[in-house]
């Protein structure tokens, strides 16, 4: 029995020993877990003749060189400003093709050394760039009208006058703008040539005490603007007729059309004609407002200032030098369960004064396989 | 008395090497400066069998036509290799399969022949797949987008897989 004991003792010990030793050897394990960590040039084993992540990696390695090598690039005393256009996918896959050119944009950005620069062109940078410029030109409203106020007061109009100048203010005008509140910074004037005026003038009341008394017989002005959008559009909602109907919405609705509905959010505002149907919530465009002191006796406009209350958000892609696009096209073969795709992707460089392809890469695959997968 | 001996040793023995196994952080060995500079500038990778006689390997098939660097027209280091299938050539393969090999560039500011790498790549390309049919040469090329990239190191191996 002891000896038994001593045998058993030693055998476990052996065990434990060849354990411990086993244990320090062994790598960690990667074939227990359900998922395979790659390499992204590695195959995955899963099937499919389309393009690889290896294939995009290639792709962009191969091409950043030679983008950079181009003369108009290379020789360039400033940084070349590139607008990227969508890629085309021409080939029987349905996948984001824009894959391609935001990898061969990060390897650009990353070896370019500064001689190359992009434009942001995802809609959520955009949406973030327009909600900063939009509330620094909130800022700048009171600094704006401010001095407006000091120009009037500063011009001979009032500086000359004899006596203090009777200004009324009447409403202004949104010349094609709609759900704009001009009023609200026609009265943020007011209370600043108030301010400043020293007494030079002196604002009417609109509102008779009895009602009935025409107070317009004292003003010698009218303070009054025009709100405008610089846009060649008309940004203004288009009353209706029978086939023209345009509306400003206080609740969501749908809006019933010849060929389906409409559901428009609160606040919007549209023009429909037949089935084409156009909204605008707040246009991107320069909203200028026309300060205008206009003389009670001979309608004349005496003095006028024009003033910039909102910036238009701009891509910058009107700087751009040079536009990067590309293509993707295949050719597609199958029979049986094989199947054989031949893949070519190109990219070019566009002057886009001239329109010259300045450069163009190239690269090319084919792939068969017995087991088609779906890319995505 | 002696098993009782015994047995306190393989008691201890197993107390040490728990012991030595709990050690959280271990020294790893640096690579030897003179290995690393004996490793050719365009070296060849991943046999991909290994028997008791031997190991296979795809450079059996491969010869290397040309290898040269020079700078492009904008001044950027430019390695050209030249890589030829050149078939089977032992008697119990003489026609050779086709080839696809995976190839990857690296480029160095530190000179990698004298003392091996000194530092981290100033740029490198991904595992790039050549395919070489029976007796066909491919070309493969790569610029640096680093002008001060001096030295290079070009690594083949079967497709990685």
């Amino acid at each position: 029995m002891t000896v038994k004991l001593k045998q058993s003792c030693i055998l476990i010990s052996f065990l434990m020993i060849a354990g411990c030793l086993t244990g320090c050897a062994t790598p960690i394990g990667t074939q227990t877990s359900h998922t395979r960590i790659l390499s992204p040039d590695e195959a995955d084993n899963i099937g499919g003749s389309f393009l690889e992540s290896s294939d995009i990696r290639t792709i962009a390695s191969r091409m950043c060189p030679e983008i950079l090598s181009v003369p108009e690039i290379a020789n360039a005393e400033a940084p070349v400003r590139v607008a990227i256009a969508p890629m085309q996918n021409s080939t029987c896959y349905i996948f984001d093709k824009d894959i391609l050119s935001r990898k061969l944009r990060s390897e650009l950005a990353k070896y370019a050394n500064g001689r190359v620069r992009f434009f942001s062109q995802n809609q959520g940078g955009q949406r973030m760039r327009k909600m900063i410029i939009n509330e620094q030109d909130e800022d700048m409203w009171e600094k704006t009208l401010a001095s407006a106020a000091d120009v009037l007061v500063a011009s001979r109009l009032i500086s000359n006058a004899a006596k203090p100048v009777k200004v009324r203010l009447i409403a202004p005008k949104n010349v094609n703008l709609t759900d704009m509140n001009a009023d609200s910074f026609m009265i943020m004037l007011r209370s600043a040539i108030l301010e400043k005026a020293g007494g030079k003038i002196s604002f009417l009341s609109s509102i008779s005490n009895d009602g009935k008394t025409d107070t317009n017989k004292n003003v010698d002005y009218w303070l009054t603007g025009e709100f405008f959008a610089e846009s060649i559009s008309n940004e203004e909602l288009q009353k209706s007729d029978a086939s023209i109907i345009g509306w400003t919405i206080n609740q969501s609705e749908h809006i019933n059309l010849n060929k389906g509905s409409l559901l428009l959010d609160k606040g919007s505002s549209g023009m429909v004609t037949g089935t084409t149907v156009k909204t605008k919530k707040k246009p991107n465009a320069a909203k200028r407002l026309s300060v205008l002191l206009i003389d009670a006796k001979t309608q004349n406009i005496a003095f006028s200032k024009l003033l910039k209350m909102e910036n238009k958000v701009k891509t910058g892609l009107g700087r751009a030098d040079i536009i990067l696009t590309g293509d993707v096209k295949g050719l597609h073969k199958a029979a049986g369960g094989n199947r054989s795709d031949y893949i070519l992707v190109t990219f070019q460089l566009v002057d886009y004064r001239t329109n010259e392809i300045l450069w163009e890469g190239e690269y090319e695959t084919k792939k068969v396989t017995n087991r088609s997968a779906v890319y995505k | 008395m002696y098993m009782k001996i015994t047995e306190k040793l393989f008691i201890l023995l197993i107390f040490f090497v728990m012991i030595s196994g709990c050690k959280a952080v271990y020294k790893t060995e640096r690579v030897a400066q003179s290995r690393l500079a004996g490793e050719p500038q365009v070296g060849f990778v991943r046999p991909d069998k290994y028997t008791i006689l031997g190991t296979r390997s795809v450079c059996d098939y491969i010869e290397i036509v040309y290898e040269k660097k020079t700078t492009n027209e904008a001044g950027f280091p430019l390695v050209e290799l030249g890589v030829r299938n050149r078939g089977g050539q032992h008697f119990w393969d003489l026609k050779g399969p086709p080839i696809v090999l995976s190839v990857k560039a690296t480029f160095y500011n530190a000179p990698i022949q004298s003392a091996g790498p000194t530092g981290a790549p100033v740029y490198e390309t991904n595992w790039q797949t050549v395919r070489i049919v029976r007796g066909d040469t491919a070309h493969y090329r790569v610029v640096c987008p680093v002008k001060e990239a001096r030295h290079y190191q070009l690594m083949l191996s079967e497709l990685i897989k």
